[in-house]
């Protein structure tokens, strides 16, 4: 985020709202250049960058009407230049023209992306550019008039990308193109629209302005399910806290009714058996206050970790059956990593915060409160003295612990360096061996302890100021309360026994303060947790159902591409008009070089996304209209590379069809001439595959991924680079496998080794998003076309390869 | 275009002179007299912004290497380095004036040689990477980076700042 002079930052708001409106001061020196004709069109695009002419920070604006490209900048202001900071106000500084092209002497216009920043760059028409003298903003030096025309930091690559998409738009055909608007996240960079800042990656969630009381609303909300818990809860810590004030009562008692004060005993005080009793009574009070106040926190404990530990678990399922249906273009525009460290880290947030912070809250708010009752009903002016340290144990605890914790995450963090750096050469002990390093080894890793010893040393260090620090201070109270205290005695204003009791409600006053103050930081960074929870909950798939769709329980499987185009984003068309039928238990193969589109295709006839144009038609119905369910349970895939979940075979082949009988499976496995190599495992059917399972070679994967296709019995199979990364005697192997799969259903295949087409009804070849040739393997190789040459060139590299290998 | 040549070759004096300005622009003379526009690049942007620079063609073709700047004729080295300066965008830290953390975000006041900015990171030790003993690089949200190329040598206050990360 850049935000060049932080006052400013309230303006944010409106010039959100008005994203795609010139900023005024812009506005009004291009009516003074008399441009305000092209101004009142709705055809206009405007950006600020954040870089000026010298690639410093600064702004730069661009305008392009339908008419012209104009770049403006703020008047430089010589001295002011260098380390000292340039106030920047939309109204203040002058602006000048940096450029002024027509479009029509426009040859092109690119988006150029550098290191750490992009920039606009036009190409003008070599008679502008000899008439003008290369027009040049920025002291760069274009001899084949080429300008660059903004310069933006990476904040902004994806703003750019699209504004250079949109002047060549605006160059060729005079309007900008209809952008849709749920689209625009994908260029616009998201500010909130509160404070300017950017938001985080893949959230709109800003962590400095969020409401944290509407987090804290819904996340109570989950409590609604169990409210008898919490009604019990809230009662037995009550019950719990005010029991354990009983001991204090009773021994303020003691002293003021039943031990005689120091005029008794010179008066030779005898004790009555009635003193005894109450001895005895009070006693007992004691210890059977302290038993209640047992079996209530007891409840009261048991209560909070079955509360905390449900809300959570009813959270947890709804993230990650909501997580399950977010169509694959959401986890496309993030990391799926980043995704899972996030929800997983705030999750863990949420579970300290309703496991500990809650319970901590809820205990020392009330024995502030209950402690405060009591001291300001025995005497409010003592109690008001007892308050004098309060601010500074707040003060102190602020200062020291929110510092604290910063250093404390500071060690955490280069303990899992240190952890990181541990497991990553002893990952990697054969190489360390290998090469004979392990004494640098040894070295970088005594280095790295070193530094993890001096933080420690240093938080521990502070650490050791903190707590005496708090100490005094809180021990301030008791003289404070002996000397005041003391007074009213000696006045008779107050009891013996009152001052011992305020003596002993001292020591839970000051603590809980303190632990509430800390709290403060936990319960709003859980908030901001809860929020980002909460956001990942309430984002829609954007491939959806429509209201009335079609229930198809079993398709015929005619497949058609009718005019269809689609880019992943909307500037970056991947297919384009792509026309072309597959009747029902064909099989087509589709055909063409590395990023052609094969795959993508393949994408959108799933409906992992949606047609940008035109329609998937399947059995005669647009593929939008047909149920989710019926359309994907009856389109079955084997992957290049086929993803085995950590289980057993049986389950992983049974993962299609769960409650499937082993006679179905052991079919289905000899079928794809899995069988026999599974049972020659010890554990057979049994042994366990994924990730943490025995290893299995490519080939042995991608037979256990056809018998689980057999099994799903999909009328529609896509095979995409099936055979691809196994040798050629798998490959064969594999091929017969596929044989039994592909029959009778309509198959689309996308193979890399062409030979394995050989049997397609139909080839189609893609080239750059489109089709180039269809026809049979025969028909092609007549046509002497593009698929000619791909195989031809194949062909050779076999030949190379066989000679060499 | 060509495939990749097995042996670096690094660009002696002689082979230098195909070099040129003109316009302001740097052109390269191919051995058949043919012109092109270089484009440089460094092979190691971060350990040595100014060694092992890559020339390149239009069509990304590689041209040769050059070992070091400094052997090059001063407007020939300007032009390369003003090119570098464009293409590698890497402000460096040269102050820290504030820098306050709250809810896993942080917001540094920045001095840097491209002018003052307020960035935001996320959680401090997510948004530093560590490149050396006392170099650091500064990740904002956004994913700009910035560089503090020798701690040490920052104002002592910001380095109370950068420390008490």
């Amino acid at each position: 985020m850049s935000i060049s002079e932080p006052q400013t930052t309230s303006k944010e708001p409106e010039e959100k709202e008005a994203a795609n409106q010139i900023s005024p001061a812009v506005f009004k020196k291009l009516e003074d250049m008399g441009l305000d004709g092209e101004l009142t069109s709705d055809q206009i695009l405007h950006i600020e960058a954040d870089l000026d002419a010298h690639g410093r920070w600064g702004k730069r604006y661009l305008v392009a009407t339908p008419q012209r490209l104009i770049v403006l900048s703020e008047k430089e202001n010589g001295h002011n230049r260098g380390k000292k900071i340039r106030i920047k106000r939309d109204d203040g500084n002058e602006l000048v023209i940096d450029l002024n092209v027509p479009l029509e002497q426009i040859e092109r216009t690119e988006a150029k992306k550098m290191v750490g920043a992009s920039s606009i760059e036009v190409q003008l028409k070599s008679t502008f550019a000899n008439s003008n003298g290369a027009p040049n903003g920025n002291g760069a030096h274009a001899p084949s008039s080429i300008v660059e025309v903004v310069r933006a930091s990476a904040a902004l690559d994806k703003t750019i990308e699209h504004t250079a998409h949109q002047i060549e738009h605006l160059r060729k055909h005079g309007v900008l193109e209809e952008a849709d608007a749920s689209d625009e996240s994908s260029w616009v960079r998201e500010t909130c629209p509160r404070c300017g800042r950017a938001y985080p990656e893949g959230s709109h969630i800003c962590a400095f302005c969020s409401n944290k009381w509407m987090a804290m609303a819904r996340l109570l909300s989950y409590l609604k399910p169990y409210s008898w818990l919490v009604a019990a809860n809230l009662l037995s810590s009550l019950v719990a806290i005010g029991l354990s004030f009983a001991p204090s009562f009773a021994i303020a008692y003691l002293t003021d009714k039943v031990f005689p004060n120091p005029t008794q005993i010179l008066n030779g005080f005898v004790a009555t058996a009635a003193n005894y009793r109450a001895l005895w009574v009070a006693i007992a009070a004691i210890i059977l206050a302290q038993l209640f106040s047992m079996v209530a926190n007891i409840i009261h404990g048991r209560g909070v970790a079955s509360l905390g530990t449900s809300v959570l678990h009813d959270i947890r399922t709804e993230l990650y059956g909501h997580l399950q249906h977010l169509s694959i273009a959401y986890f496309d525009k993030r990391e799926v990593g980043s995704i899972m460290t996030r929800v997983q880290n705030d999750v863990q947030m949420l579970q300290n915060f309703l496991l500990d912070g809650v319970e901590s809250i809820i205990v020392s708010a009330l024995t502030v409160t209950i402690v405060l009752i009591f001291m300001f009903s025995t005497s409010w002016q003592l109690a008001l003295a007892v308050l004098i340290p309060v601010p500074f144990v707040v003060g102190a605890t602020k200062h020291y612990w929110n510092g604290l914790m910063r250093l404390w995450r500071r060690v955490w963090h280069q303990n899992s360096l240190l952890g990181a750096r541990l497991a990553d050469t002893l990952g990697g002990v054969r190489v360390v061996r290998a090469f004979a390093q392990e004494d640098r080894e040894a070295k970088r890793f005594i280095g790295k302890s070193g530094q993890l010893r001096d933080a420690t040393k240093s938080v521990e260090q502070r650490a050791a100021n903190f707590y005496p620090v708090l100490g005094f201070v809180m021990g301030i109270g008791s003289p404070i309360t002996w000397f005041v205290g003391g007074y009213e005695v000696l006045a008779g204003t107050l009891t013996l026994g009152g001052l011992i009791f305020f003596t002993m409600l001292l020591g839970r006053l000051y603590q809980p303060i303190q632990q509430l103050t800390r709290m403060i930081n936990v319960l709003t960074r859980a908030m901001t947790s809860a929020e980002r929870v909460f956001e990942v909950l309430d984002t829609k798939s954007e491939v959806q159902d429509v209201k009335d769709a079609i229930a198809v329980p079993r398709l015929k499987g005619d497949v058609e591409f009718r005019h269809v185009s689609f880019g992943y984003d909307i500037h970056n068309m991947v297919l384009h008009d792509i026309n072309f039928k597959v009747d029902e238990g064909q099989m087509i193969g589709l055909v063409g070089h590395t990023g052609a589109g094969k795959s993508t295709l393949i994408n959108l006839l799933m409906r992992f996304y949606d047609v940008s144009e035109g329609a998937i038609l399947v059995d005669g119905y647009d593929l939008r209209e047909i149920r989710h369910n019926d359309l994907r349970r009856q389109i079955g895939v084997v992957l290049q590379e086929s993803y085995l979940f950590h289980g057993s075979i049986f389950e992983n082949i049974a993962y299609a069809k769960p409650g499937a009988k082993p006679h179905e499976v052991i079919e289905a496995a000899k079928a794809a001439y899995a069988h026999d190599f599974i049972v020659s495992f010890p554990d057979g059917y049994d042994s366990l595959v994924g990730e943490r399972g025995m290893r299995l070679s490519g080939g042995e994967r991608q037979r256990i991924a056809i018998a689980r296709a057999i099994l799903h019995n999909p009328r529609i199979l896509i095979l995409d680079e099936a055979t691809a990364s196994v040798d050629t005697r798998t490959e064969q192997q594999i091929q017969m496998a596929l044989e039994n799969l592909i029959r009778g259903r309509t198959t689309i295949a996308i193979a890399h080794r062409l030979s394995t087409l050989r049997n397609a009804d139909k080839l189609i070849v893609i080239e750059h998003g489109r089709v180039k040739e269809e026809g049979s393997h025969d028909e092609l190789m007549a046509a002497k076309g593009t698929f000619y040459d791909l195989v031809e060139a194949q062909q050779a590299l076999n030949t190379i390869v066989t000679i060499g290998g | 275009m060509l495939g990749e040549t097995k042996e670096a070759t690094y660009l002696s004096t002689a082979q230098l002179e195909a070099l040129s300005l003109q316009n302001g622009t740097l052109m390269w003379r191919a051995a058949d007299g043919a012109e092109s526009t270089v484009e440089a690049h460094c092979a190691f942007p971060l350990s040595y912004p100014d060694k092992y620079i890559v020339l390149r063609d239009p069509q990304d073709n590689e041209l040769g290497i050059i070992e070091t700047l400094a052997t090059l004729k001063p407007e020939i080295s300007d032009a390369i380095g003003e090119q570098l300066e464009r293409r590698y965008f890497l402000p460096q830290i040269i102050k820290i004036n504030k820098m306050t953390e709250r809810f896993g975000s942080a917001i540094w006041d920045l001095e840097t040689d491209r002018g003052r900015i307020v960035i935001s990171t996320r959680q401090l030790n997510e948004a530093v990477r560590e490149l050396g003993p006392s170099r650091f690089l500064v990740i904002d949200v956004d994913g700009n980076r910035y560089e503090i190329k020798e701690l040490r040598e920052l104002p002592p206050e910001s380095q109370a700042h950068f420390i008490g990360r």
